[in-house]
């Protein structure tokens, strides 16, 4: 009995390490109730107003925006992160002779912060508050967005607490209606988009008649790889089959921290690499007329 | 869909009588009914489902089929255990398992799992039985409308499942069970299944049984999010 007693005590005691390993991440299995997609994103936002570009980016014939992923402010797993050499990469951008080169607004594509804590949301504000100083320099406006997504590292000690207060647009599922494209942003923290968000999703894509572009924190295809991609089969496949099936052009993903590019007919799907990982960033031009979107990658 | 819940049921029907005759035998026919929670994509679904299992020297064939009004769920499983030792106070049996699972979703996807699997059970002869089944799954999984664009996609990972159990002599029974899939969900590992629930036997005949199945998101790298919940209630009959 003793003997059995000590094994279980082992047991106990190799599972309790093991849970332990991630600490900073919280006890997040325990802690993560409030942190729901079905809570955070039972509705769709439509952006409007102040919320959209300043320039009225509609009546251009081209224009770019800047996509960047997994920042993870705070992360002790690579000390790869350089602001400096990014915002000068940027800016080199912003001064193109082309203006459609010029990135009008940015997209954040989740993991912003490395475990949800208040101390890297205000880093993490500090950085678009370069970009944006940057760009409001350049560009002659007066605001300038960086619209972020939430993935799994922001929930992380219920981050949502803080996502939803610091981190501009301060919501995880809304739509950027630009003129002849609309934008949709999914909330994928929790690895899945709940039921709700899915049939918002489904029913306000039926009903848009313009060309989609659609961003995720988690990948839906990736090539075809399982782990770092929405892991139920029906979820994904309802997914990809209404992204094909109601004219969207471009899947922008982040997670993997590796660029992934594949096409699926009309839709390409583009996985981005880290901005501090891999130190690479992306820039998509928009052609208004002909209804296209390419996207270029910028390593720094 | 009606005539292929119909025709699944005919079809297991048919596995255990035409089995039934032959010495060594034994088995049993259970029916369930399933409701799900107002979470996840199987939010508010009922599901019926017919499971056959039937026992012959040292093997064991189970077929099962599950229908809601979303997908139908066809899994077929064959247990084979070459290795049995008795000793004093329990059994030990080693063996393997291997599994072919289909589901079609809607007009929308289709996924072939299969599973191959190695087994150890513990079982005490006062009732209690450990089993842990460790092996690889593979699986396919075709979306329609993307069939002329890109190639189904195909992966494999581990499969892995403990359980427990303990049975009373009253009939009572309680179990536990935790894996990378069950009889009719085949996620990858970090989507882990848990089963829970109680079962009362009647003369050996009659089992009735309500169990809870729970499945989170992944459960590895995100904040988890309680994916799906069934409460079900069967009735089995053993012959």
């Amino acid at each position: 009995m003793k003997r059995t007693e000590k094994i279980f005590r082992i047991i106990f005691l190799l599972l309790a390490c093991a849970f332990f390993t991630a600490c900073d991440y919280g006890m997040y299995f325990f802690a993560s109730g409030q942190d729901d997609a079905d809570g955070r994103a039972s509705s769709l936002s439509v952006l409007s107003g102040e919320n959209l570009p300043e320039l009225d980016v509609t009546s251009m014939p081209v224009y770019s925006f800047a996509i960047i992923s997994d920042v993870h402010i705070g992360t002790t797993l690579s000390n790869n992160r350089d602001d400096k050499a990014f915002i000068k990469s940027f800016m080199e951008l912003l001064k193109s002779s082309d203006p459609a080169q010029r990135p009008q607004f940015v997209i954040s594509l989740g993991d912003e912060l490395d475990s949800g804590r208040k101390w890297q949301a205000d880093e993490y504000n500090k950085l678009l508050k370069k970009i944006s100083d940057a760009a409001k320099a350049e560009l002659g406006v007066s605001r300038y967005h960086t619209y972020s997504i939430v993935g799994n590292h922001d929930l992380y000690n219920n981050g949502w607490n803080i996502w939803k207060t610091e981190i501009y647009p301060y919501r995880s599922f809304y739509k950027i209606p630009l003129g002849n494209f609309s934008y949709y942003i999914l909330d994928t923290g929790n690895g899945t988009l709940g039921y709700k968000q899915l049939e918002a999703f489904e029913r306000e894509i039926r009903k848009d008649t313009n060309k989609k572009i659609c961003f995720s924190h988690y990948p839906f295809y990736a090539n075809g790889i399982w782990l770092f991609t929405i892991q139920d089969t029906k979820e994904r496949a309802r997914v990809l089959t209404a992204l094909v099936n109601n004219d969207f052009l471009l899947l922008g993903e982040g997670h993997k921290h590796k660029l992934i590019e594949c096409s699926m007919g009309d839709l390409k799907e583009r996985v981005m690499g880290s901005l501090t990982f891999q130190r690479v960033y992306c820039l998509v031009t928009v052609d208004n007329n002909n209804q296209t979107v390419s996207t270029r990658t910028i390593n720094f | 869909m009606k005539r292929k819940i119909f025709l699944s049921i005919i079809f297991v029907l048919f596995s255990c009588l035409s089995v039934y005759p032959e010495k060594n035998v034994s088995g049993w026919l259970q029916f369930e009914f399933g409701r799900s929670a107002s979470k996840g994509l199987e939010h508010d679904l009922s599901n019926v489902s017919a499971v056959c299992d039937f026992q012959f020297f040292d093997t064991e064939v189970l077929a099962a089929v599950r229908n809601d009004t979303q997908s139908f769920d066809f899994t077929g499983k064959i247990f084979y255990i070459p290795f049995s030792f008795e000793f004093e106070k329990l059994f030990i049996n080693l063996g393997f398992d291997s599994y072919y699972h289909q589901l079609r979703y809607m007009d929308i996807s289709e996924d072939h799992d299969v599973v191959l699997d190695t087994v150890f059970e513990l079982k005490t002869k006062k009732g209690f039985a450990f089993r842990h089944e460790l092996g690889w799954t593979c699986k396919w999984n075709r979306i329609y409308a993307l069939e002329p664009y890109i190639d189904p996609f195909f992966d494999h990972s581990v499969s892995m499942i403990f359980s427990i159990e303990k049975k009373w002599q009253s009939g009572m029974e309680l179990f536990f069970s935790l894996g990378s899939h069950n009889l009719y969900r085949y996620n990858l590992f970090v989507s882990p299944c848990y089963d829970f629930g109680a079962a009362y036997t009647i003369n050996n005949l009659v089992r009735f049984n309500g169990a809870v199945e729970i499945q989170m998101s992944d459960q590895y790298t995100a904040a988890p999010m309680l994916k799906y919940m069934q409460i079900k209630f069967g009735t089995r009959f053993i012959f």
